[in-house]
């Protein structure tokens, strides 16, 4: 009666005949997903009680995971003390519950994840399964094991799955310190909607803010120099007043995505690599750097003639995906080894949910850095598209002041809406004045 | 007989469970039946936080008809101290004792022989059959202090009395806990309760209840009830009514129904009986009552209210 508060809760019970093969895969997974849907909703800022995963997991083991609406039950009372939390709850545990369906469906001899953003070792437990995965399953035929062991590759649409014998898969992560090898699906799958038109009114946005070049202009400040150069013709005689403004520009831009594993849970990769891709066809310049404990450049993978071509090249720099965050710790990397990057015509875009691990001055100093060499620095936070999201953590409070906006960065619209903020110069900007709050 | 009825828990299921509660005519959905199996089968005691009338303290009278075990129920209020929910000690006969030099017999006054239970440690030295369902009612009532205390109750299921020692459980009771949520409950109190929040009903479940609970009332009269309260609730009510509000009204209407209360109410082609005949203004406003708690609520309903009141009626009516 007295409920198990070991590390290990209970295996979850799968139903009738399930039976059939070893669960420790699935049940680490659904741990691990467990663990994780509890931190998103921490993150998200619902009251989940210190043991609420212990909790949930007893919970779930106890109702099992046959049936979604039991399930959602179960959590819901386990990890849910305030009403007000029950919206945020039932959006994250839609995500919770693919994850599960996904391990329970990957079962030996599957390896048809179908989810774009799935992948369910992002913490230690995860790390387990992924470890499970590739060592503890007798029933998976030789090729899949092969395919497992491989990692799961970030995509390629135009290569069999199952048969290519790829071995190059790098996509890695950790929550912290070494990568682990996960598993991700190809691109194609996913009906991810174009981001282009989104990133072109952006692209456009952006190029018609004020640049740091003066030219001649109607609605400027005076260019006394040019009115003193032009009474030699008159003798002296001011005549007119030439006005000067700063010039609109094309864009030179500096992308620096957080491809740490929480940032990954909530913007699905394929919008992410497809925007990337975009940005770096439609600006004059656009250096992008993936970082998470670790920073890598990636601009010619960008380049690359698909998006599946890019990950492959992604794979061949062994561009490590979904560890945890140090922004500071990159921007050092970035300000020491590749300074040139950022000047002050360039703009810099910061993909990043500001769930710094590392250490706050140094995120503070490069922030700094880039404020005071930057045109302008934009962070898109994934975490914004939520309605209830305040910049409250240490890194996004670190960082605010060295930001000029902070939008939403999930979808397509929240482009278009960045756009739309920044037409209108006259209007404070940032995700507060966004469409999700204040439905425009 | 503990592991009995435990084992019971360990085996008991959704079906079981909500069969239990429709013998008791307690109509839950499934979130709730699955909340319960949940509390039983991991032994926590359950927190359950709603609006005034949503069904809070029946879940727990139901929970011990259905187990066929002893309600032992603790209604908190301002200013609830531990002697008036654990235990206190009977000074009069203390006093009594020492004066009649019993306690040189005895050798102490503080003995089993002079201790009052309260309801908490009457549900931990239980010693029934079955586990007791241990109702703390209405616990935002009580100060913050009393939740403090709560939480060695529920922690490990004992009490520490000084003169006697400890006193632990061997029956794990069912503990229900319910909140109007008047103010926040601690975070260590949640954290040691699987958390229901109980929604107001919707109109078909409201309906079911009201079939259930006043079987005498017509169909046709518990829909159009149900459609009143059910626009009434959208209504800007200081007190909204909740499911017990509808359930007076109903049997409110059930006992007016022999008299109705509008003799001017012509039964149009003297085909209608009484239970057929829809529900008019007069018969609202001389129940209305039952319905809305406050006076500022009832000057609310002014004409237009009513009308919207009786056209809500008679499209739940069809």
């Amino acid at each position: 009666m007295s409920p198990d508060t070991g590390p290990d809760p209970e295996p979850v019970r799968l139903g009738d005949g399930d039976g059939t093969g070893p669960l420790t895969d699935v049940t680490t997974r659904v741990r691990s997903a467990l663990v994780r849907f509890v931190g998103a909703l921490r993150t998200a800022g619902v009251e989940v009680p210190a043991d609420g995963s212990l909790v949930a997991a007893e919970s779930l083991a106890a109702v099992g995971i046959d049936d979604e609406d039991r399930a959602r039950t179960a959590l819901r009372a386990a990890l849910v003390s305030r009403p007000e939390d029950v919206e945020t709850f039932d959006r994250l545990f839609d995500r919770f519950w693919r994850r599960v369906t996904e391990a329970v469906d990957d079962r030996p001899g599957g390896v048809d994840t179908s989810s774009f953003d799935g992948g369910f070792a992002s913490d230690a437990a995860g790390d387990d399964a992924v470890a499970d995965r590739e060592t503890d399953d007798p029933h998976e035929s030789g090729d899949d094991r092969r395919q497992s062991s491989v990692s799961r590759r970030l995509g390629n649409v135009d290569a069999p799955e199952t048969d290519d014998g790829d071995t190059a898969t790098r996509a890695r992560f950790s929550p912290n310190g070494p990568s682990e090898r996960v598993e991700t699906d190809p691109l194609g799958g996913t009906a991810t909607a174009d981001p282009t038109p989104a990133v072109r009114a952006l692209t456009d946005a952006i190029a018609s803010l004020p640049g740091r070049r003066r030219g001649p202009a109607a609605d400027g400040l005076p260019d006394v120099r040019r009115a003193m150069r032009r009474t030699h013709a008159t003798g002296g005689v001011v005549m007119e007043v030439p006005q000067r403004a700063r010039r609109p520009d094309a864009v030179r831009g500096l992308v620096l995505v957080d491809v740490s594993q929480s940032v990954l849970d909530t913007v699905d990769r394929e919008f992410l690599v497809r925007v990337l891709r975009t940005l770096t066809d439609e600006w004059r310049t656009a250096r992008t750097f993936l970082f998470d404990t670790d920073v890598t450049e990636v601009t010619a993978a960008l380049r690359a003639e698909s998006p599946d071509a890019t990950l492959r090249e992604f794979d061949r720099l062994e561009a490590a995906w979904g560890g945890g965050t140090r922004i500071g710790h990159a921007l050092t990397r970035i300000r020491d080894r590749a300074s040139n990057a950022v000047d002050r015509e360039t703009v810099v875009l910061l993909v990043s949910d500001g769930l710094e691990t590392g250490d706050l001055s140094r995120l503070e100093a490069g922030m700094t850095w880039l404020d005071r060499r930057a045109r302008q620095v934009f962070w898109l936070n994934p975490l914004a598209a939520s309605t209830a999201y305040e910049p409250t953590c240490r890194g996004m409070v670190t960082a605010l002041p060295h930001v000029d906006g902070l939008f939403a960065f999930a979808e397509p619209a929240d482009l278009f809406d960045i756009a739309r903020q920044l037409r209108h110069r006259q209007r404070p900007v940032g995700y507060e004045h966004d469409w999700r709050r204040t439905d425009r | 007989m503990t592991d009995d009825i435990h084992d019971d828990f360990e085996t008991l299921t959704n079906e079981r469970l909500q069969s239990l509660f429709d013998a008791s005519d307690y109509v839950a959905e499934d979130e709730i039946t699955t909340t319960v199996l949940l509390a039983l089968k991991l032994g926590r005691p359950l927190l359950v936080e709603g609006e005034p009338g949503a069904g809070k303290t029946e879940l727990a009278k139901v929970l011990a008809e259905g187990f066929d075990t002893d309600l032992i129920r603790l209604q908190c209020y301002e200013g609830l101290a531990a002697e008036s929910a654990l235990y206190e000690w009977n000074y009069t006969k203390q006093l009594l004792a020492v004066q009649s030099g019993r306690d040189d017999d005895e050798g102490s006054v503080f003995t089993e022989e002079y201790l009052l239970e309260r309801p908490l440690l009457r549900a931990l030295r239980h010693d029934g059959e079955r586990p007791p369902v241990l109702l703390i009612d209405e616990v935002d009532r009580a100060d913050e202090e009393f939740e403090a205390l709560l939480l060695e109750v529920l922690s490990d299921f004992q009490v520490s009395i000084p003169e006697l020692g400890t006193v632990a459980t061997d029956t794990t009771p069912i503990v229900v806990i319910t909140s109007n949520r008047t103010r926040g409950l601690s975070d260590a109190l949640k954290r040691r309760c699987l958390y229901l929040h109980v929604e107001p009903p919707s109109f078909e479940k409201e309906r079911a209840i009201v079939r259930r609970k006043v079987p005498e009332l017509d169909d046709a009269v518990v829909a159009a009830v149900c459609g009143i309260t059910e626009r009434l609730r959208e209504e800007s009510l200081l007190k909204p009514p909740g499911v017990a509000e509808t359930l007076d009204w109903a049997r409110a209407l059930t006992v007016l129904d022999g008299a109705p209360a509008d003799d001017t109410i012509p039964a149009d082609d003297g085909t209608d009986t009484p239970e057929d005949r829809p529900l008019t203004e007069t018969d609202i406003r001389t129940t209305l009552g039952c319905l809305l708690k406050e006076a500022e609520d009832v000057e609310r309903i002014d004409d237009e209210t009513m009308s919207a009141l009786l056209t809500a009626a008679e499209t739940a009516r069809q």
